[in-house]
């Protein structure tokens, strides 16, 4: 850029003094050179002479092309015997491709846990409660008798304790997950999971 | 003129290389420091980084490519190395190296080895607004006054793209100085 075409892009740029400011002392030029091979000294790069420390076989280097093309033709011979079958690049895609959907396909369990777990515990706490209450009315309720919006209305008042300690206690046989063994989980925090979580992300995801 | 092919011979032969890295040093250790000072501000940070370049220059002689130029070659390595020694440092700070950037371009006014007047530290404190590459540009074009195609040597970048980034930092640092 000319010194024209600066002022007419850049008037007050090209209006000052073309100058860093910096300084320098001029003897530090002087000593740079002494400075440098001191450092170079420290580090022991000038005293090392090449090489010289380390001996090869006579003649070594005179037959290394040969020695290097027998190495290259055996590496190539044994790379034809194990050769890949032919058009094996052609469809990789498509194979990696079917194989993910194979595995997509398969339920993690560690992932539905949780909530097969949680589901679980709500039936079985349920039907523990309505089985073992000795009925007001004089007539005994069972799980089966109960409509849905009930159930969610007791879930909702706070009325029914579902942890994996009431799970195990209904049923012994079933082994429940340590994770939730050791971190008993409330009515509350279960809900609050269920809030946060977004169930139609869940559903695509399983 | 110094022949730089027969420089580089004598550099690569262990019975000259020491005269002729000692030539190599004085033919160029201005330019050099000039250029890393530009980048890394302070003089103490820039006599760290100028030997370091001139170490590695030398423990490097032998992987030189003699197709490309020496003075481009050091240049490269003296850019290499003292954007490496600000990011280190910024690093160390914990800081982004714009932000470093800023506070050492502030603290200039405060250093002794700046004297530079009000509107001379303004500039320096607009082009560490710039971004990184553009700081380069502008510096080696508009205080060094390279040749376009030396820069692309240097900064492996066309002249084209050179032009047009001397170009937007010039406008930058224009606005910079016209609204402080």
């Amino acid at each position: 850029m000319k010194t024209k075409k600066l002022h007419k892009i850049a008037p007050t740029l090209s209006s000052i003094k073309k100058d860093t400011g910096f300084q320098v002392s001029e003897n530090y030029f002087q000593t740079i050179e002494d400075g440098v091979f001191a450092a170079i000294s420290e580090k022991k790069l000038v005293n090392i002479k090449k090489s010289e420390n380390f001996k090869v076989p006579d003649n070594y280097f005179e037959n290394t092309e040969d020695v290097v093309l027998t190495k290259l033709k055996s590496e190539l011979l044994e790379n034809k015997n194990n050769s890949i079958p032919e058009n094996y690049f052609e469809n990789l895609e498509d194979r990696v491709f079917t194989k993910l959907n194979k595995k997509q396909k398969v339920i993690s369990f560690r992932k539905n846990t949780f909530k097969y777990a949680a589901s679980f515990a709500i039936a079985a706490s349920l039907a523990l409660i309505f089985i073992l209450t000795p009925s007001n009315k004089g007539s005994e309720i069972t799980f089966d008798s109960l409509e849905t919006s009930e159930i969610e209305q007791l879930i909702q008042n706070g009325l029914i304790e579902v942890n994996s300690v009431t799970l195990s206690l209904a049923f012994p046989d079933f082994e429940v997950d340590n994770s939730l063994n050791n971190n008993s989980i409330s009515n509350e925090d279960l809900l609050n999971y269920l809030d946060s979580q977004n169930i139609e992300n869940l559903l695509i995801e399983n | 003129m110094i022949n730089e092919k027969i420089l580089v011979e004598n550099l690569k032969n262990p019975k000259r290389q020491e005269e002729a890295f000692r030539e190599l040093m004085g033919l160029y250790k201005k330019r050099l420091y000039w250029h890393i000072r530009k980048i890394v501000l302070s003089h103490d940070d820039t006599d760290d980084v100028l030997q370091n370049t001139f170490i590695k220059v030398f423990k490097n002689i032998h992987a030189f490519n003699e197709d490309s130029k020496l003075y481009s070659w050091m240049y490269r390595i003296a850019t290499n190395e003292a954007i490496t020694f600000i990011n280190q440092k910024a690093k160390k700070r914990n800081i982004e190296l714009s932000d470093l950037q800023i506070e050492m371009a502030n603290n200039l006014q405060f250093e002794n080895d700046f004297t530079g007047d009000e509107i001379q530290l303004l500039l320096q404190k607009a082009i560490v607004t710039l971004p990184h590459k553009q700081q380069l540009v502008f510096n080696m074009k508009y205080f060094d006054e390279m040749k376009y195609t030396e820069m692309s040597e240097i900064l492996e970048t066309s002249v084209g793209a050179l032009k047009s980034s001397y170009f937007h930092a010039v406008n930058k640092i224009e606005e910079y100085l016209k609204s402080h």
